[in-house]
């Protein structure tokens, strides 16, 4: 799992490609609460997943957790690219009902 | 280069050349418990899935390696609680389905049923009780046995729906 980063404006992206699993959602994780912290006015996130690979519970947990991160300071989080594997984890564990899913970066910036 | 699609070929010719037919294959894994081994162990179960059924489609196999790595994050994060301990991934063939089976020597759940509940969880925070709610979709024949403080033992099951054909019947 490889995690960057940037800012843009008020939006944090954060790119990430490989499995997100126990083990990896850690430096996903880490990034998020680093960026939140050291940028008070930062509150949306943009997950860019086209290269993620495989997703399993955790995975959905720790997304879940940004999610609620971004919300407590008066943001969204949102996802673009989903392949079908991480796609139908996230629609049997609910996720699909409250992320909002988006098919490039642009578009979701645009709705943020 | 060799592939797993080569090492596939070989061990088949092998198993020409020695004459069939053979014991009922199976993988023993034994690891300690770190977060880190979780991929490993979904992926070995995928490629011993993929080799003996071919039948099987990458839905199927998508299903297989998030039962696994559900079953394997649970004996690292709740069966030990992240600390020490050895988690055991044995992958068999049974009847014309893969087995899978999952052990870990850690605390035991103490009910079942409780943890089958979606959101029930004992380790709260990220961690959202779905695992168990994952097994159950993705694989059939779901047995979880578990003695508190003893351990526990979550053995699945999965045969590809597309015909009964795997590469042991050919």
């Amino acid at each position: 799992m490889s995690v960057s980063a940037k800012r843009l404006g008020r939006t944090l992206l954060v790119r990430l490609d490989g499995e997100l699993d126990v083990h990896s959602s850690e430096p996903f994780k880490k990034t998020v609460m680093h960026a939140f912290a050291s940028d008070r006015r930062l509150c949306n996130v943009v997950l860019l997943m086209h290269g993620v690979t495989f997703v399993d519970s955790s995975g959905v947990g720790a997304i879940l957790a940004r999610y609620r991160d971004a919300a407590a300071r008066g943001g969204r989080l949102a996802v673009v690219g989903l392949q079908v594997p991480v796609r139908r984890v996230f629609e049997l564990s609910g996720m699909l009902k409250i992320l909002p899913v988006y098919e490039s970066e642009g578009e979701a910036l645009a709705h943020l | 280069m060799r592939t797993y699609e080569g090492i596939a070929g070989e061990r088949r010719m092998r198993r020409h050349e020695k004459d069939m037919p053979q014991a009922t294959n199976y993988v023993k894994i034994e690891f300690p418990s770190l977060a880190e081994n979780v991929k490993f162990a979904r992926t070995a179960v995928a490629v011993f899935a993929a080799d003996h059924f071919e039948s099987f489609t990458i839905d199927e196999i998508d299903e297989i390696k998030v039962a696994t790595s559900e079953a394997v994050s649970n004996a690292i994060v709740h069966g030990y609680g992240h600390g020490g301990g050895v988690v055991r991934l044995i992958v068999t063939v049974e009847d014309g389905a893969l087995v899978v089976v999952v052990e870990d020597d850690g605390k035991g759940i103490e009910d079942v049923e409780w943890a089958k509940q979606p959101t029930n969880t004992t380790a709260p925070g990220e961690h959202m009780g779905l695992g168990l709610v994952f097994i159950n979709e993705y694989m059939t024949d779901v047995t979880i046995t578990s003695r508190p403080g003893k351990g526990t033992r979550v053995r699945m099951k999965k045969a590809p729906a597309r015909s009964a054909t795997s590469r042991r019947a050919l």
